[in-house]
């Protein structure tokens, strides 16, 4: 984490009067140095968490514990020959994996990594690259872009499991984007903007998002169609080995390959962004909204509340994305209908009952913040029960051989 | 270049394949021309008319290409300038629509459909002919004259841009407080969705029911009559084809 003592620059008072050095700043340490880095150690810490799961030691041979593992494994990938299948389309078969690349790496460009400063009305800038009016959906958009990418490079490679592994990718990342999507809404709703760096500061306000029944709901959802998203364990049919070899990098191999692992890797600490900062209240400490009061004071306890915020965020991340992992290794990959239907039948119903009771919680609890919120969770908690048994309920009704679906859906959640 | 060599190849073996990489060489000429006059006077604008330019090409790549999944690929790239000239003209929130709708949603689905009815690996080229594309043309001139004929003689609201001039109006008025175009530019998001629940909440609600009934229908046509449910005996064939296809 040596590399976010530069991301400070933004908060730095030259950072705000030159903003070219502050993009400058993010490109060079953040996006070309810091990112990757993180991911790099995101998978040395998964090779490592996946050895503790299975009963093995995981890589422990170069450096101390196997601290080098990802600068030799960047190394392989950088010198292993870099083969183009001969029947494939050359710029496409390029184009795939670039845009993965691009699409992962932009997402991060709008997600509030500490507090940053104060403005002239005491909300926080965020300690951002660019803080979009349009935020997250931004972020949503870049991340379908992806889609485009997965298609290509399996399209391109001419190859049957490839094509095969793309069109089970697309239509996996159609459907689970429109769950992903209902799930953020609350958030908005209760923040009042599409600015992360706002939804941070309303939750430095109001406390965490994910402290109440819809919140709650809402926070679980979008985890679980963001893993989708990602075509991570248990839905990553797209690449499944034990079927498809590799999916729609089956015909890459060297740094092209380099660049699948890469995206999937960042697109797993995105999710754990996505999710900390729309429900977890991004750097904000559980329950008090401590460091924001330092901000106003001098340049060093606004580096100080800095540090602090960017530490709680970075905890927060890990959790997530040591929760992806245990995930990983616990559940078995769910058969093509499951996944659709666990879209369709179960999280699309579930997120559109979620929003009237998001609405009746920003009634009850948001818009008086200073009334009791006994009545608010009783109510909101009650119809988000009652909506569960509804969903769950009517998945599984039939019973039959088909039905089999229907109960794994509801336990997954339930 | 190999890739300027390569999407030139696209457009070999079509009846216009000569005119196509002069156009877009005199194409390129031009854009510079006009881009270095235009970066001494105004260096936003002269940013606006290259980004233009690549827009242009990749929309004659849509029109040009060989394979269709390049073509398909053009658009996509097309509709990314289209969102590039969204940022530029500081409406960011409608250039995040314009991703996550048109390259998302629309440019995915129809690659969907490229791979599930078409020959999935596209390389069959399309037929083509220079009198095939002349009532294409006239419909997208007569197209573009309607458009550009209503936009440029609507009238502009207060503190908003009148397409006919050239300059926008300042964000900050002189007392400090947010012209009408620096409260879009802030949170076009929340000024959206007042006005289509306020103003235009009826043509709001009937779009949506448009949308259901067409929901509704492609389900109904998909699903088709009871007891003609697809097996693997009749259907198969019909399910395996692509790749039989793709195999030869």
């Amino acid at each position: 984490m040596s590399g976010f003592a530069v991301l400070w620059a933004q908060a730095m008072p030259v950072g705000q009067a030159v903003p070219w050095l502050r993009y400058a700043a993010w490109l060079l340490l953040g996006f070309a140095a810091a990112f990757p880095l993180v991911v790099a150690y995101v998978v040395l810490a998964e090779r490592k968490l996946a050895g503790r799961f299975q009963d093995r030691i995981g890589p422990n041979r170069v450096g101390p514990f196997g601290t080098l593992q990802p600068i030799a494994d960047l190394i392989k990938l950088l010198t292993k020959e870099d083969i183009v299948p001969e029947a494939a389309d050359p710029v496409m078969h390029l184009a795939g994996p670039v845009i993965l690349t691009v699409s992962a790496m932009a997402v991060l460009a709008v997600v509030p990594m500490g507090f940053g400063g104060l403005d002239e009305d005491g909300h926080l800038t965020g300690l951002v690259p660019v803080d979009l009016p349009a935020g997250l959906l931004y972020l949503i958009a870049m991340a379908s872009v992806s889609a485009v990418g997965v298609f290509l490079s399996g399209w391109a490679s001419r190859n049957k499991y490839a094509l095969l592994g793309a069109m089970r990718a697309v239509a996996q990342l159609v459907s689970y984007e429109i769950p992903q999507v209902l799930a953020t809404v609350p958030a908005l709703l209760w923040a009042g903007s599409l600015s992360l760096v706002t939804v941070v500061d309303r939750q430095v306000e109001l406390g965490w998002f994910v402290w109440s029944p819809p919140g709650f709901v809402a926070f679980v959802t979008v985890v679980v169609a963001s893993i989708a998203e990602v075509n991570r364990a248990p839905f990553d049919l797209p690449e499944a080995e034990s079927e498809l070899v590799a999916g729609f990098h089956t015909e890459y191999s060297g740094m092209r390959f380099g660049l699948f692992f890469l995206a999937e890797y960042m697109n797993v600490f995105t999710v754990g962004c996505l999710a900390s900062v729309l429900f977890l209240g991004g750097g904000a400490l559980p329950f008090t909204s401590f460091p924001k009061g330092l901000l106003g004071g001098s340049v060093a306890m606004m580096v100080l509340a800095n540090v602090i915020s960017v530490g709680t965020f970075a905890v927060k991340v890990g959790v997530m994305v040591f929760l992806m992992f245990w995930v990983r290794a616990t559940l078995p990959r769910l058969r093509v209908d499951q996944l659709m239907g666990f879209a369709w039948k179960f999280l699309v119903p579930l997120g559109l009952l979620n929003l009237p009771i998001s609405a009746l919680w920003f009634e009850l609890a948001i818009r008086e913040p200073d009334r009791s919120r006994v009545m608010a969770w009783v109510w909101t908690g009650f119809l988000e029960l009652m909506a569960l048994g509804m969903v769950a309920g009517v998945n599984s009704r039939k019973v039959g051989r088909r039905d089999v679906v229907g109960s794994l859906e509801t336990d997954w959640v339930a | 270049m190999g890739g300027v060599i390569r999407i030139l190849q696209d457009f070999e073996g079509t009846s216009v394949n000569r005119l196509v990489p002069g156009v877009m060489a005199g194409l390129v000429g031009l854009g510079v021309l006009v881009g270095a006059l235009c970066l001494v006077t105004s260096p936003v604008r002269s940013v606006f008319l290259v980004v233009s330019g690549v827009g242009v090409l990749m929309a004659l790549g849509t029109v040009l290409a060989r394979n269709l999944v390049h073509s398909a690929l053009y658009l996509v790239a097309f509709f990314f300038v289209v969102a590039c000239q969204f940022v530029l003209l500081e409406v960011d929130f409608l250039a995040a629509v314009q991703v996550l709708l048109y390259i998302g949603a629309v440019a995915v689905l129809m690659m969907f459909g490229i791979m599930l009815t078409r020959n999935v690996q596209g390389a069959e080229p399309r037929r083509r002919g220079f009198f095939r594309y002349l009532p294409a043309a006239a419909v997208a001139v007569g197209m573009m004259v309607m458009l550009g004929r209503g936009i440029l003689s609507g009238p502009a609201s207060e503190g908003l841009a009148d397409w006919r001039r050239q300059t926008r109006p300042a964000l900050v008025k002189e007392d400090g407080t947010l012209n009408e175009r620096g409260k879009l530019t802030n949170n076009l998001g929340l000024v959206i969705g007042q006005e289509m629940l306020g103003r235009w909440v009826v043509p709001f609600e009937m779009a949506g029911l448009l949308l259901t009934v067409a929901l509704v229908g492609s389900v109904t046509l998909a699903m088709g009559e009871r007891g003609e449910e697809a097996g693997p005996g009749r259907d198969g064939a019909a399910l395996r084809s692509p790749f039989e296809r793709m195999s030869r």
